[in-house]
């Protein structure tokens, strides 16, 4: 993906926002301008945001500035973002230290060439270090291994 | 008032108080460095730890905390990209292209210095003026707050160069403050069911995904070939001559922006880095050495951040009034030692009072003489490689948002915010702008909406004060420069080449 | 800070230790001596609030009785209903104790929110944690002095006085609402987000009236910043004895006070809830606990459950009047 492209799909989901912002925020009720409802913010920002979004999209359209070529590095954007609802899932089920490892393990496939070794090893270490930290030191008591919720 | 201060340093200059002042500084440090872990957490998990202790000391540890966790989110910021707190992201601005220069061990050091200078000045404002100034603070109505918070806005919309941008950042930023409970009526607006949402999106979940995650997919490409071989020596740490000359003004500045504002409660210490760090953006002759690492774009915010950090004790300690969370929970820390806080401490509880303002000064020595033997230190955490430091960073990400409010929600809004972060900043948009909006959003509404009840609504009458007119003025006359500016610019664009836009 | 999270269920699910040398059933466990272990007390808000303070002092208090750690956990959120919640779905083993107020207990229910929990069904509750009176107080430089001149006044000038809460459906909010339809003046209301910034502007005279919160309020009132009306206590407040109850006032019958209940999940052992309430009630003959309760402004309560639960049921049917007399509007 190009940049003209990437900036144009990003000012196309920032449009999106808007006015789905603006479609949910016309239940809410406007009001007056003495006593303005819950609505009236909703409305003006998200209009504003639609309006600034679209007038965006069309001057990366008709004002092509391509000097840098920047793609998006997919790989670890998934890994880094796969690895945080890991930890979610695993520290919901399974505990603290299973977690760490699942953060860990995850975020580690942001590389090619990783290697198990020193993942294994740095999961070890944060999860002694994190347990050292918050649970001895900082007194919160998380459970380091459960199963089930 | 000499012999208050006297009083003061007798009370303050105990082993006991100082050992505890000194351990918060440097608890407090520790904590804040964690990435999503700022003053406030700190405070809310050390604080069970000073129901022990004599009230005056109890404070005192708190007191340490409290800047040992603001100084630590700049160590984070800068090394890292990784802000906890609104200010912290504007330390980001100018401190993280510092370390990406290797010059990290001058930002922590003008960091150091412009803590201590700030807090310095706070602290004089708080002994020489404190009643005073509480009671200008007392003065400002819903309109002022609203005229205030929309100038802090505009000046961070005409900072960025990009004003579109900023805009558009500024206004999902207050977007997304209006999700949760509407104050002034009660509703719940975008919650989509979700209980978590009904007090608003995380903040802290929200600036993680945004700076953090964002920064570490941004960084993990390219980042094995990347040097870190450079020598660390004494003086690569220290600023050199010149660096000294650039940032006596801007700390001058910051300091007095930081210590007016940090006497408003609720508003000020947000906007005091924020309007900061814009005052030396106009003032500068080269604009575009901002963001990328311009000296005085750490120093200004930090020295602002750090006197608003003390002159917000002004509100808390002499009208009882907290001007934030984190002083919320001071107030907290006297009420179960039995202090009541209110207009009357001073008078009925001097060696409190005075104790904890020499207090004060001695925990800002103890944060310059700890924290730049320890720039060194910190460094360091650059020169491994990467790729031990990338999971690490995301695995503490997790943790510290997780354990904010014990909620695997805020962990999933880290995945969403990490998501549009990364996507943002590769089309070129700040995400500073995006937490400013968010955190001064419910406060500027709240006012408004609260002013025009008030006013009956009658615009008019509102304009017409004379501080909410002249703020109002204020903005309007930034905004309509920058538009001028970028105007010009854009004239000048189209007569020469295109000009790479600089990456956010 | 923060105790242990997941125990939804824990009766059913074993607890596996870290070298797995033991798998004791929960709530096998507990029914031989309770405690055995620390107890966690949730409240809704976070630390240094007021809710906060009065839990710790209790949770001292109890410590020393239970023989046990009573561990305070902040759970904030949504009015406290969050923590509620939590308290609500955490086993019914003794070991998670919560802090219900006002709000979290009846009035977000009353004014048809949707809490996540029903008290009467979901919850045990143990006893009252003390009950704490509000103050009707206006801005310096008001022309009445008295509750009946503030009324006279407010009749004679239709809507020009302003009234701030410390948010929509709060005890502060519908208490006021209730005076107006009683006294049958209109004010405006003017919401705000706590109790300190809506003191924040008595104090600067932004709003004329509000009801606040006695202690601070005390202190305000000693250094004359702010003029007091009257208090909403039954009796009047110990820290400003010189202040008139509502019903001196005129007002008969009219009370508005703030309290917590100590509850438990639904199903608690009855002897597990016995000894809570025994060391709830012996903390509220604490003199420690009394002395700092009174710096406070906060009336201890000595309940058994069933009259906790009949306090419960009373004061549920005092405030839905109020909601249904004052016309506020539910959500």
């Amino acid at each position: 993906m190009n940049v003209i492209s990437l900036r144009f799909t990003i000012a196309t989901i920032l449009a999106v926002i808007g006015i789905t912002a603006f479609i949910i925020g016309l239940q809410y009720d406007f009001g007056s301008s003495q006593r303005m409802g819950p609505g009236y913010f909703p409305l003006v920002l998200s209009g504003a945001l639609t309006v600034l979004a679209v007038w965006e999209a069309f001057s990366v359209l008709f004002n092509p500035s391509s000097d840098e070529q920047p793609s998006l590095d997919w790989r670890p954007f998934a890994a880094i973002l796969t690895a945080v609802l890991g930890f979610a899932f695993a520290i919901s089920f399974f505990g603290l230290i299973p977690a760490f490892i699942v953060v860990i393990g995850l975020s580690s496939l942001s590389e090619h060439k990783y290697g198990l070794k020193p993942a294994l090893i740095l999961a070890f270490f944060v999860s002694l270090g994190a347990w050292l930290l918050f649970a001895k030191l900082l007194g919160i008591t998380l459970s380091l291994f459960k199963f089930g919720f | 008032m000499f012999e208050n201060i006297l009083l003061g340093f007798s009370t303050a200059f105990t082993a006991t108080n100082l050992l505890y002042c000194f351990l918060g500084v440097f608890l407090g440090t520790f904590i804040g460095v964690l990435p999503g872990l700022g003053s406030l957490a700190a405070i809310s998990m050390l604080l069970p730890l000073t129901f022990y202790l004599e009230p005056t000391t109890a404070l005192i540890m708190l007191g340490g905390i409290y800047y040992g966790g603001e100084y630590g989110g700049s160590i984070a910021s800068i090394l890292l990209n990784l802000p906890g707190t609104p200010s912290a992201a504007v330390t980001c601005l100018d401190g993280n292209p510092m370390a990406k220069q290797g010059r990290a061990g001058v930002a922590l050091f003008i960091t150091a210095i412009a803590s201590f200078v700030g807090g310095s000045v706070g602290i004089i404002a708080l002994m020489a003026f404190g009643p005073a100034i509480a009671k200008v603070g007392l003065s400002f109505g819903p309109s002022d707050y609203f005229a205030l918070m929309l100038l802090g806005l505009v000046a961070t919309v005409t900072v960025g160069g990009q004003v579109r941008k900023g805009l558009i950042m500024v206004i999902l930023g207050l977007l997304l403050g209006t999700v949760g409970t509407d104050v002034t009526s009660g509703d719940f607006r975008y919650t989509f069911g979700f209980l978590e949402l009904r007090d608003g999106v995380s903040l802290v979940g929200m600036a993680m995904g945004l700076f953090g995650i964002a920064e570490v997919i941004n960084s993990i490409k390219g980042s094995n070939e990347r040097k870190v071989t450079e020598k660390i020596t004494a003086r690569s740490m220290m600023p050199t001559k010149e660096d000294m000359k650039k940032i006596i003004a801007p700390m001058a500045r910051g300091s007095s922006i930081g210590g007016f504002l940090g006497a408003l409660p609720g508003a000020g210490t947000v906007i005091a880095a924020f309007l900061a760090y814009a005052m030396e953006v106009r003032v500068a002759k080269d604009k575009t050495r901002f963001g990328n690492g311009a000296i005085e774009g750490v120093a200004a915010p930090e020295s602002a951040n750090n006197a608003a950090a003390q002159t917000a004790f002004i509100p808390t300690l002499t009208i009882g009034i907290p001007g934030s969370a984190t002083m919320s929970i001071m107030l907290g820390a006297l009420m179960i030692h039995g202090i009541t806080p209110g207009p009357l401490l001073i008078t009925d509880h001097p060696t409190i009072f005075w104790g904890l303002i020499a207090s004060f000064w001695i925990g800002n020595v103890f944060l310059l003489v700890l924290n730049i033997p320890l720039i060194g230190m910190w460094v360091r955490v650059l020169q491994f490689p990467y790729k031990y430091i990338y999971p690490v960073v995301i695995a503490l990400i997790c943790i510290g948002v997780f354990s904010m409010r014990t909620s695997v929600f805020d962990v999933c809004l880290v995945v969403i915010f990490g998501a549009l972060g990364y996507l943002l900043q590769r089309a070129g948009y700040q995400a500073a702008p995006l937490i400013l909006g968010f955190v001064l959003g419910p406060m500027l509404e709240e006012n408004l909406r609260r002013a025009m009840l008030m006013a009956r609504g009658d615009v008019f009458q509102l304009i017409a004060d004379p501080l909410t007119g002249s703020i109002l003025a204020l903005s309007a006359m930034m905004l309509i420069w920058a538009f001028a500016c970028g105007l010009k610019s854009l004239l000048n664009k189209r007569k020469i080449k295109i000009l790479p836009e600089g990456e956010a | 800070m923060k105790t242990s999270i997941w125990k939804k269920l824990s009766s059913t699910i074993a607890a596996v230790t870290i070298g797995g040398l033991a798998v004791i059933n929960a709530g096998m466990a507990i029914a031989d001596e309770y405690p055995s272990k620390p107890v966690t007390l949730v409240v809704g808000f976070p630390p240094g609030g007021s809710t906060d303070v009065v839990a710790r002092i209790l949770a001292k208090s109890m410590t020393k009785t239970l023989g046990q750690p009573v561990l305070v956990e902040n759970r904030a959120g949504a009015g406290g209903t969050v923590g509620i919640g939590h308290v609500a779905s955490s086993a019914p083993d003794g070991y998670t104790l919560g802090v219900s107020g006002v709000g979290a207990s009846i009035l977000l229910n009353a004014l048809g929110r949707e809490t996540g929990y029903n008290i009467d069904t979901d919850l045990d509750v143990i006893g009252v944690m003390g009950t704490l009176g509000l103050v009707i107080a206006g801005r310096n430089g008001l022309e009445p002095k008295t509750l009946q001149e503030l009324i006279k006044f407010a009749k004679n000038n239709p809507g020009k006085l302003t009234y701030g809460s410390s948010g929509i459906g709060t005890p502060g909010h519908l208490a006021m609402e209730y005076l107006k339809s009683v006294a049958g003046v209109d004010l405006l209301h003017i919401p705000y987000k706590g109790n300190t910034p809506l003191m924040n502007d008595v104090l600067g005279g932004h709003v004329d009236i509000a009801l606040l919160t006695t202690p601070g309020t005390a202190e305000q009132v000693r250094a004359g910043g702010v003029h007091p009306f009257a208090v909403t206590s039954p009796e009047r407040s110990s820290l400003m004895p010189q202040v008139p109850t509502a019903i001196e006032g005129g007002f008969d019958g009219y009370t508005a006070t703030l309290w917590n209940l100590l509850v438990t999940p639904e199903g608690t052992p009855s002897d597990i809830q016995m000894k809570l309430s025994k060391a709830l009630n012996s903390a509220m003959q604490d003199e420690e606990v009394l002395a700092s309760y009174k710096k406070k402004g906060l009336a201890p309560t000595i309940k058994t459950p069933a009259e906790a639960t009949q306090f419960l049921e009373s004061e549920r049917a005092k405030w839905k009047k109020v909601i249904s007399e004052a016309g506020v509007q539910k959500k």
